[in-house]
C-alpha cells in the first residue's frame, strides 16, 4: 500500500515537474529534456504487464494533454514499457535473476545505471522526434536531435537518480 | 476451455499492449494535422497520376454535353456584344453610346438575335457548296439569316428553310456575294468566290488608288441586313493591280474553315421585313 501511495506520489511529482519546468528548458533551441518518464523507469518489472501499459499510457496522455501533441507521447511511453525487459535482459546477460529488480544507484554500479537509462531515453526520445517529424527524408535530423535530447535527459535522469533515489545496501 | 482462459491471462498484457497502441495511433491520426498532411500527400503520389489519367480517358464521354453548354454560353455572351443593337447616330454627343430616353436612362434596341444548331451536311470542294443544318422554319430559321461559325467568322446566308432542316449558301458558293470591309481604310466592298479552292475568295470592287495591304482584316459592312458589322470574314493573303481593270484584284483567306464546322449560330434580323419593305418600294420604280 505504500509503495503504490509513493509511486503514484512519484508519478504526479514528475508529471508536473514535467509540465511546469521542463517544457519550458530549450537547450540550444531544440532539446527539451523528458524527464517524467523517471517514475516509469522505476517501475518493477515484477509488476503485472497489464498495468505497467496502462500506467504508460496514462502518463503519456497527461503529458500529451499539455503538449498538444496528442497520442506520441503515449506511443512512445507504450514502446518503452514494452522494451524495458528485453533492454535489460541485453545489459545484465541472458541469466535470469532472482533478486528484485531495483535499477536504483547503491543497488546497482553507475555503468550499468548509465547503459538501462541512456538505452531507453534514447529510444523514446526516437520515437517521439520520429512521429512528430514524420519524414525519412529527414532521418540525420531526428538521429541527432534524439540523440543530443537522450543524452540531456539520461544526465539529468541519472542526476536525479543520484540525488534522491541512492538507496544504501 | 482451460487451456483457452490460461492463453488469455497469459497474454492478456499483450491484448493490452496492442489495443492501446491502436489508440494512441488512432488519436494521434485524428488530431495531428501536419502528419495527416504528409500521409495524404504520400498516398497521393501513389493514387494521383492514377486518377489524372483515368479522369483525363471519362472527360472525353463527356465532351458532346460539354460542348453543348459551351455553345450555349458562347449564345448568351455574343447576344450582348454591341454590334447586336441599334444605337443613336443623330448628334455628334451621342455617337456611338446607346441611346437615352427622355429620362436619362439607357434604351437598347436589340437589332439582331442568335441561334445555334449543327451541321448536318456540308460539301466543300464541289462547284456549288452548300451546307445543310438541323434547324428549320419550326424553330424560327427563316431564309436569308446569317450564318457565322463557333468563332464568329462568317459561314454564309440560308437559303432555305423546311419544316426542322436548313440550307445555306456557305461563302463558298458562287452565288454567295457579302458586303465587306477593308479593316484599316474602312473600304466596302464585296466578298465573292471565283477559285474552286475552300478556303480562299476574292474581295472586288476596291479600287486601284486605295492602298490595301497583305495582312488587313475583312469584316461585314453591316450595310446588307442580313450580317452585324464587324464579323470578321477573312484577311487578305495576296493582292495585285490589273493594267485594263480599274479595281484591284484581293485574294482573302477566310477565317472560317468550312472542312471542320460542326456547330453554326445563326443571325436573325428583328426588324428585316421592316427594312425590306422600305427596300421594294425601290425596286418597284
Amino acid at each position: 500500500m505504500n509503495s503504490i501511495a509513493s509511486n503514484l506520489f512519484r508519478f504526479v511529482i514528475f508529471i508536473a515537474l514535467q509540465v511546469f519546468i521542463f517544457n519550458y528548458v530549450h537547450l540550444f533551441g531544440f532539446i527539451n529534456p523528458q524527464v517524467y518518464i523517471l517514475p516509469l523507469l522505476l517501475l518493477p518489472l515484477e509488476m503485472k504487464k497489464t498495468f505497467q501499459y496502462l500506467i504508460a499510457f496514462i502518463t503519456g496522455y497527461f503529458i500529451d494533454m499539455f503538449f498538444q501533441t496528442y497520442g506520441i507521447h503515449s506511443l512512445a511511453c507504450l514502446l518503452l514499457i514494452y522494451f524495458k525487459p528485453i533492454w535489460v535482459s541485453i545489459i545484465t546477460g541472458v541469466r535470469t535473476t532472482d533478486e528484485v529488480f531495483k535499477p536504483l544507484p547503491g543497488e546497482k554500479d553507475l555503468k550499468w545505471i548509465l547503459a538501462y537509462v541512456g538505452g531507453l531515453v534514447f529510444l523514446h526520445q526516437l520515437t517521439i522526434t520520429m512521429l512528430e517529424t514524420f519524414n525519412m527524408r529527414e532521418i540525420l535530423m531526428i538521429l541527432w536531435v534524439s540523440l543530443a535530447t537522450a543524452l540531456v535527459t539520461t544526465i539529468l535522469i541519472v542526476s536525479i537518480l543520484y540525488i534522491f533515489f541512492y538507496s544504501k545496501k | 476451455m482451460n487451456a483457452l482462459r490460461d492463453f488469455l491471462i497469459k497474454y492478456f498484457h499483450v491484448f493490452v499492449f496492442v489495443v492501446l497502441l491502436v489508440l494512441s495511433i488512432v488519436w494521434m491520426y485524428n488530431s495531428m494535422h501536419y502528419q495527416k498532411i504528409l500521409f495524404h500527400n504520400a498516398t497521393h503520389s501513389i493514387t494521383g497520376p492514377l486518377n489524372q489519367r483515368w479522369s483525363k480517358l471519362l472527360r472525353h464521354f463527356q465532351l458532346a454535353n460539354e460542348n453543348e453548354q459551351l455553345v450555349a454560353e458562347n449564345l448568351k455572351l455574343l447576344r450582348e456584344k454591341e454590334n447586336m443593337f441599334l444605337y443613336s447616330l443623330d448628334t455628334v454627343y451621342t455617337y456611338s453610346t446607346k441611346d437615352t430616353n427622355r429620362y436619362g436612362k439607357i434604351v437598347e434596341k436589340r437589332m439582331y438575335d442568335y441561334f445555334s444548331a449543327n451541321v448536318v451536311f456540308k460539301t466543300t470542294h464541289k462547284k456549288h457548296n452548300y451546307i445543310i443544318i438541323d434547324k428549320g422554319y419550326n424553330d424560327g430559321v427563316t431564309s436569308d439569316m446569317a450564318v457565322l461559325s463557333l468563332q464568329g467568322a462568317v459561314v454564309g446566308v440560308v437559303k432555305e428553310a423546311s419544316a426542322n432542316f436548313s440550307s445555306i449558301i456557305p461563302l463558298i458558293n458562287p452565288n454567295s456575294r457579302t458586303s465587306a470591309r477593308v479593316s484599316p481604310i474602312n473600304q466596302i466592298g464585296t466578298v465573292v468566290w471565283e477559285d474552286n479552292e475552300p478556303d480562299i475568295g476574292n474581295l472586288i470592287d476596291i479600287p486601284q488608288h486605295l492602298i490595301v495591304n497583305v495582312g488587313d482584316s475583312i469584316f461585314t459592312s453591316g450595310f446588307s441586313s442580313v450580317f452585324p458589322q464587324n464579323l470578321l470574314i477573312g484577311k487578305v493573303v495576296d493582292k495585285y493591280d490589273n493594267e485594263k481593270n480599274t479595281f484591284l484584284t484581293i485574294k482573302v483567306k477566310f477565317a472560317t474553315d468550312f472542312r471542320t464546322i460542326n456547330s453554326v449560330y445563326l443571325i436573325k434580323n428583328i426588324y428585316r421585313s421592316e427594312i425590306d419593305s422600305l427596300k421594294t418600294s425601290f425596286q418597284d420604280e
